[in-house]
């Protein structure tokens, strides 16, 4: 497809101290894409996420978004542009109440206090189980309400692209589902997602094209159905027999 | 640096330093070799406790207060020989030293330094308040200096009498730091957890440098007061704690540190003595110019000058000439033979308000073996050898090692017994060198005591030589023997986890723990690993590993086991867990299509 | 007797909401860099002096001098309070660029010996301007005794305690209703997790700092009245604001007005019974407060991730 990627990645490197966790890694989400990345863990997946937001230096390459040239833009100034991220380990303000997450969510849209009351009651119609909560301190809350609310308050900075950080970590299977269907769910609202797992079965499941990442380096990619079906992906969680 | 060419050096500076008195009659000279003295004493052992142990303490004045007040209270009031009364002056501010360090020890860092300038400050009101006793600034009269054929020393005899303690402080320093307990202080400044896991009790050592500190402040307290012969409170400020701090950080930690600090401050002390606004706004600027250029202290970037300049190398002098033994694990009592039970938990529970990241754990470690711990990320496998070395409390079940109960045990106990462990995040003591990082692994079993090593006795010479000729065998054993005197910091990554390896197994350890080893290492790296990993096994430790790397884990485990939210779900043999689909739903994932079995995962979690 | 103890329960609680306010710039900062600036006492001595020479300025006279009763109004205290607070803020902006950036993150605890440093030589700077003698600052209330309920108090320390307990009231509403409060609440619980906000947390944590010094300099023009303002009580004052912190909870709050408050109320008491005890009370209860729960009352104990 020749069309212009929302986000394009080329030969990221990034080190920490003596550690190189990134290698050169090249990749590119298209706009209303689901695009993941899946791996084991050392393999690189949330140091990429960190450095896609600000949040770790990049040592070479570039990141490019919407046009324009992030590599050294502030991380803080990432999500004015379009980028917010669902953080590894979900990350709630856990002394603040799930509507003051949400508040924070939206920090940097400079609107009035109307126009986010009303995204937050766009939210607690996608998210029900967050509206019952919304007073409660975000901290005593359940993993997976802490996953919903992480999504949510990402979403109420209005991105143009939305990076999920292992949404399923730590979470019992029948709430991964739940967040899965969330996730697909925001498909059909025309969110871009590069979304960043564990669970590969899941994360092929619902995602349009998928990167494999092994030590810090890309060694696969193609749609999510091909490699669904590949049988090196077992390999590569479990060992070769 | 050559013993004897130490020794050497020693004597030549004394013999100058003591000629000056012979030669000048100057009494502001005397008086200010006499104070470079005394400042260097309560800087040499300050130096123990900021500079080694890394506890930052702005309370020192008092201690120096306690020292001079002993001094002139027996004598004065009392009317002890004045000897006597000098040596008590040093016991009292020592226990002291005590006082001070059980409440300060609660807490760490900043907080730690705003509780001794509170000890200073009720030291400060007591003496200067407490009019009876102490006089405030009126002061003591009528102290009794030392004397020497029953005359008061003269000026000259001061220093004189100082340089002999200098000097006395300065080889009993130079021995204490070099050996043993130095490197246990500085692995307790720069890694407390990695202290604690090889077997160095961190409390027992920060306490005994507050001590020391105390001790050398109690005398340089003692020595002005009996100069003097007349002490009051208005030398008992908080800028005289801030005096002596700053002498050892301008000076650096390095055992000469103290001296040139005391050197350089004394004399501008001396010089600006005239202004005394101007002094302390200086000692102010030096402070923070000490911080941001002179990180090390002058002693520090004196070295990296002459390292420059290469006047001397103190790097690698080239691997060793003597051909080093294999070394043989020398495991304290009997033996334990292959196939036994050497570690058992039951019920093993732990819970972080809503989260349980140990679920009502039973596992058995059989000896002899390579087991190891899998499961997705979030498990609860670093928990799991977090509880079994006993940094986390579990909160409820049984733990035994050996047949003894570990539950509740201090950390450097349950590696005295026998349990070793390295780290995800590497711990290492990353500015000493490789040998000394695996000589702290020895720790423990180096059994020559303080005196010994104050006193320089030749046990602990010949202990510390049989740990260095340990260290360097285990070294070896490792690969590592040419790095043994580089900078532990300044290797590679896979080596540097390889150094971390060898100082648990200088714990002499019969159950070793390895938390993720070959994280961030290569292929090749983890190749090695596995061999690596073999030897210790043929050695006859017994191995428990946490590991994601799946072909490392299936080449070398006896046993696997599986955790999943804290639980176990499966263990067994290599293949069998491998294809076990209960393991690789964990991993993977359900598919839609399948409906995914309870499980026994329950909806708890939700 | 009765008398006396209410008495001693006023001056207090004045004195107490002075710690409580030191205390409250010991704990903004903490909870957003984990750091603090051991110099506060210095601030709040520099805050006093700026205020007196302010004053009179605006009498017309030499930035140093003694002040008349008279010359001391409301209004005029009031600009002095402003020129406190926009000096004390820039200071706190320096503190924070020399002193606390530098060595935040490294081992060794360097930024409290570089805050020590900083703040000796404010002092010494404050020492060469305005020399070693107190300043006096009359009240703006003047210095007539009110009778309450038989007690003598000082219009001063009513100012003092209503004053305080504004400000706190103020900045608990900032920090819980608006949207900067927030930000600044979510800088202290994970800096990576408000960066993907969009705040941007250095821009945050001056303002820590600029607070926090604003506040010792606004604690300084209010004691200035009631006691002896010289250049050396910083550090006593200091100790006792940070004793607050701990036996309140460093990290809440809350917990260290309440602790502000605690404390010189325990200081009066003690000070009415045993003059001398006074300060020493004060330490022992810390050490006794360290002993038994470290995280101070309203605190939280830290679990370290290994």
């Amino acid at each position: 497809m020749s069309e212009k990627a929302l986000l394009k990645v080329a030969d990221l490197q990034v080190h920490y101290g003596a550690v190189q966790a990134l290698r050169g890694i090249s990749l590119e989400v298209h706009a209303g894409e689901i695009v993941t990345m899946i791996g084991g863990n050392g393999a690189g997946k949330s140091t990429l996420m960190k450095a896609l937001s600000g949040l770790e230096p990049a040592s070479a390459g570039s990141i490019v978004f919407d046009g324009q040239d992030i590599t050294r833009l502030p991380g803080h100034q990432r999500v004015a542009l379009g980028i917010a991220q669902s953080p590894e380990g979900r990350q709630v303000f856990a002394d603040q109440t799930v509507r003051d997450n949400l508040i924070l969510g939206a920090y940097h849209r400079k609107v009035g206090r109307a126009l986010i009351d009303a995204d937050i009651e766009a939210q607690f119609a996608a998210f029900p189980r967050l509206r019952e909560r919304q007073d409660q301190m975000a901290g005593t809350m359940s993993g997976g309400e802490q996953q919903m609310l992480a999504i949510a308050r990402a979403l109420m900075a209005k991105p143009k692209l939305l990076l999920l950080d292992e949404p399923s970590l730590g979470l019992a299977p029948l709430i991964v589902k739940e967040i899965f269907a969330i996730i697909r769910g925001l498909q059909q609202k025309d969110v871009t997602i590069l979304l960043v797992e564990q669970m590969a079965n899941q994360a092929l499941a619902v995602a349009d094209r998928a990167y494999v990442l092994e030590t810090g380096c890309i060694t696969m990619q193609g749609s999510g159905k091909a490699l669904r079906a590949d049988p090196k992906i077992r390999a590569a969680y479990l060992g070769s027999h | 640096m050559n013993q004897y060419k130490h020794l050497l050096g020693v004597v030549a500076f004394a013999a100058l330093v003591g000629l000056i008195p012979l030669v000048t009659d100057n009494g502001f000279y005397l008086k200010v070799l006499f104070l470079i003295g005394v400042n260097y004493l309560a800087a040499a052992g300050l130096n123990v406790l900021v500079g080694y142990a890394g506890q930052k303490s702005l309370g020192h004045a008092g201690l120096f207060a306690v020292g001079a007040y002993t001094a002139a209270l027996f004598t004065a009031k009392l009317g002890w020989n004045p000897w006597l009364a000098f040596a008590a002056a040093g016991a009292m501010a020592g226990l002291f030293g005590v006082v001070i360090a059980l409440p300060a020890l609660r807490v760490k860092g900043p907080a730690l330094a705003m509780v001794t300038i509170g000890f200073g400050v009720v030291v400060e009101k007591v003496v200067s308040e407490w009019q009876d006793v102490f006089a405030g600034q009126q002061g003591i009269y009528g102290v009794l200096p030392l004397t020497f054929g029953g005359e008061p020393l003269d000026a000259r005899q001061w220093v004189w009498v100082v340089l002999a303690l200098g000097i006395a402080a300065h080889l009993m320093l130079r021995f204490l730091l070099r050996g043993k307990y130095g490197r246990a202080f500085m692995a307790v400044n720069t890694a407390e957890v990695a202290a604690e896991s090889v077997g160095v009790s961190v409390y027992k050592y920060k306490v005994l440098a507050f001590v020391i500190s105390a001790v050398t402040c109690g005398f340089a307290g003692a020595l002005i007061t009996q100069q003097n012969q007349y002490i009051n409170s208005d030398f008992i400020t908080f800028n005289l704690s801030v005096f002596f701090l700053l002498i050892v950080l301008f000076g650096g930690r390095s055992v000469y540190g103290p001296l040139l600090g005391a050197v350089v401050l004394t004399l501008l002390d001396a010089f600006l003595a005239r202004w005394p606004g101007v002094q302390h706004f200086t000692y102010g600027a030096l402070l923070l110019f000490a911080l941001y250029a002179m990180p090390n202290g002058l002693s520090g970037a004196l070295t990296s000058l002459f390292r420059r300049l290469r006047w001397y190398d103190r790097r690698v002098p080239g691997p060793e000439r003597a051909p080093i033994a294999p070394w043989r694990l020398q495991v304290a009592g009997d033996a334990v033979p292959g196939g036994e039970v050497l570690l058992r938990t039951q019920g093993l529970y732990k819970a972080y308000g809503g989260v349980v990241p140990t679920n009502n754990l039973d596992i058995e470690i059989q000896s002899g073996h390579v087991h190891s711990l899998i499961g997705p990320n979030g498990a609860g496998k670093t928990t799991l050898l977090n509880i079994l070395s006993g940094i986390v409390p579990p909160s409820k079940g049984t733990m035994e090692f050996r047949g003894r109960s570990t539950v509740g045990q201090p950390v450097y106990r349950i590696c005295n017994m026998g349990l070793g462990r390295t780290f995800q995040n590497l711990k290492l003591f990353a500015d000493m060198s490789v040998i000394d990082n695996v000589k702290v692994g020895l720790h423990q079993h180096i059994r020559t005591g303080f005196w010994s090593y104050l006193l320089g006795l030749p046990a602990a010479a010949r202990d510390e030589a049989r740990a260095t000729a340990e260290s360097l065998q285990i070294l070896q054993f490792l690969g590592l023997q040419e790095h043994a005197r580089a900078l532990a910091g300044s290797l590679p990554y896979g080596l540097q986890r390889r150094v971390e390896l060898a100082r648990a197994l200088a714990t002499r350890p019969t159950l070793l723990l390895l938390d993720e080893p070959a994280a961030g290492l290569n292929p090749q790296e983890t190749g090695e690993l596995v061999e690596v990993i073999r030897s210790i096994r043929d050695l006859g430790i017994t191995i428990l590993l946490i590991e994601h790397h799946m072909d490392l884990v299936m080449a070398i485990s006896d046993h696997v086991i599986v955790l999943d939210y804290g639980e176990k779900i499966a263990e067994g043999a290599p293949l069998a867990v491998q294809s076990n689909p209960r393991v690789i739903a964990a991993y993977l994932g359900t598919d839609d299509e399948e409906e995914a079995a309870p499980m026994g995962l329950g909806e708890s979690h939700v | 007797m009765a008398v006396s103890i209410l008495q001693a329960m006023f001056s207090g609680l004045a004195l107490g909401s002075i710690y409580a306010l030191v205390a409250l710039g010991f704990n903004i900062t903490h909870n957003t860099t984990k750091t603090f600036n051991f110099g506060q006492g210095e601030f709040l001595v520099a805050g006093a002096f700026i205020a007196v020479s302010t004053l009179l300025l605006l009498a017309g006279h030499d930035f140093k001098g003694t002040l008349q009763q008279a010359e001391v109004t409301l209004a005029r205290y009031g600009l002095s309070l402003i020129a406190t607070v926009v000096i004390m803020g820039l200071l706190g902006v320096v503190v924070y660029y020399a002193a606390i950036r530098p060595f935040i993150g490294q081992p060794g605890l360097a930024w409290v010996m570089s805050t020590i440093g900083f703040g000796i030589i404010i002092q010494n700077i404050a020492l060469a301007i305005w020399g070693p003698s107190p300043m006096v600052m009359p009240s703006p209330l003047g210095s007539e005794v009110l009778r309450i309920g038989g007690a003598g108090v000082l219009p001063q320390e009513i100012l003092v305690l209503c004053v305080s307990i504004a400000l706190m009231l103020c900045l608990d509403v900032v920090m819980r209703r608006t949207r900067l409060g927030k930000a600044v609440r979510a800088v202290a619980q994970s800096s990576t997790a408000a960066t993907l906000m969009g705040i941007n947390v250095t821009a945050i944590v001056v303002l820590a700092f600029v607070v926090s010094a604003s506040l010792a300099g606004i604690a300084g023009l209010l004691i200035a009245p009631i006691t002896t303002a010289s250049v050396f009580m910083g550090l006593t004052l200091a100790l006792k604001a940070f004793s607050s912190a701990i036996v309140g909870g460093l990290s809440n709050p809350r917990g260290c007005m309440l602790g502000g408050f605690l404390l010189g109320l325990i200081e009066a008491m003690v000070g009415l019974w045993h003059a001398e005890l006074r300060e020493i009370s004060i330490f022992l209860l810390i050490i006794f407060v360290l002993v038994l729960k470290p995280e101070g009352l309203l605190g939280q104990r830290v679990v370290e991730k290994v």
